[in-house]
């Protein structure tokens, strides 16, 4: 199974940050309080609906019939995350 | 189920419009066959001898306002909404009535409704010649009826919904508020050509 990484603090459910990362051929490791890239802090089925759209050179027409859904689904999802993405942009920026 | 509520989440607009075409051809056909009118948006009549026009007239003033009205609030709620997808909305969410018609084969219904009105216009009140089976029929027809407008309603709820992907708390109001507003401008519409023809 593939790890999933964890955006929120399973505790207060605030969004979570890097604090460390580390070489996984010498080791080395780096501290600091770096805040996840905005793409990660969407879910794991938003990231994939993406990643879909990119594949699909963003034709929501190829993507609704790729996922067997209507046109007007598939925009509104794609419209959803846009919203989200915003919200979550416009909250790092003034953080 | 989600067939049956709500065909826009998967079909694509080709496929309904399709089905739409097709169901309101029949509707209209078995409307002419089976004498009824569909005089504003939410109605269901039964008469004594449908012209042929009828029919084919009030589902078009009753789409024409429902889809004009139903697109302009789309369009304030999301500009992205297309007016393909308000079509086949209406379209699909008429299928409802058009089964509905079946229930005045031989002007069944139409003759217990015209009964009972005659009975109630009539000083004796001689309520009591409706037989059992006339009376089971209204109590069933009725529930059935309230049924399929509900069936109606939600499919059309959830196709606007969809076509305009609406989240404001105010949808249900503006729904509410269309739907009216296309009954009242459509009872008027049928009304007034029916007075000119």
């Amino acid at each position: 199974m593939k790890p999933k990484l964890p955006i929120q603090c399973p505790s207060c459910e605030s969004p979570l940050s890097v604090a460390q990362l580390s070489c996984g051929n010498c080791s080395t490791s780096v501290f600091g309080n770096y805040s996840l890239p905005l793409l990660l802090q969407i879910t794991d089925e938003e990231q994939h609906f993406i990643l879909q759209f990119f594949l699909s050179s963003g034709s929501l027409k190829e993507m609704a019939i790729q996922m067997g859904n209507s046109y007007p689904t598939v925009r509104n999802k794609l419209d959803d995350i846009i919203q989200k993405i915003n919200l979550l942009k416009n909250k790092s920026e003034t953080l | 189920m989600k067939f049956l509520f709500n065909p826009f989440e998967r079909y694509s607009e080709k496929q309904l419009l399709f089905i739409g075409i097709i169901s309101t051809t029949l509707g209209c056909f078995f409307a002419i066959f089976f004498n009824a009118r569909f005089d504003g948006i939410l109605d269901l009549h039964f008469v004594e001898k449908v012209k042929i026009s009828e029919p084919i007239f009030d589902v078009f003033i009753n789409t024409f306002c429902l889809s004009v009205l139903l697109f302009l609030t789309g369009k304030y709620c999301n500009k992205k909404t297309r007016f393909i997808d308000i079509i086949t909305s209406i379209l699909i969410s008429k299928i409802p009535f058009y089964i509905l018609v079946f229930q005045n084969i031989n002007q069944f219904s139409f003759q217990i409704v015209d009964k009972i009105s005659k009975s109630l216009l009539t000083k004796n009140h001689s309520i009591e010649t409706i037989t059992s089976t006339e009376m089971s029929f209204i109590i069933i027809g009725g529930i059935l009826n309230l049924a399929f407008l509900a069936w109606s309603i939600i499919l059309l709820f959830n196709g606007f919904k969809i076509a305009s992907n609406a989240k404001n708390p105010k949808l249900i109001l503006f729904f509410i508020g269309v739907i009216l507003m296309s009954e009242i401008i459509s009872k008027i519409l049928i009304s007034n050509f029916n007075k000119l023809w």
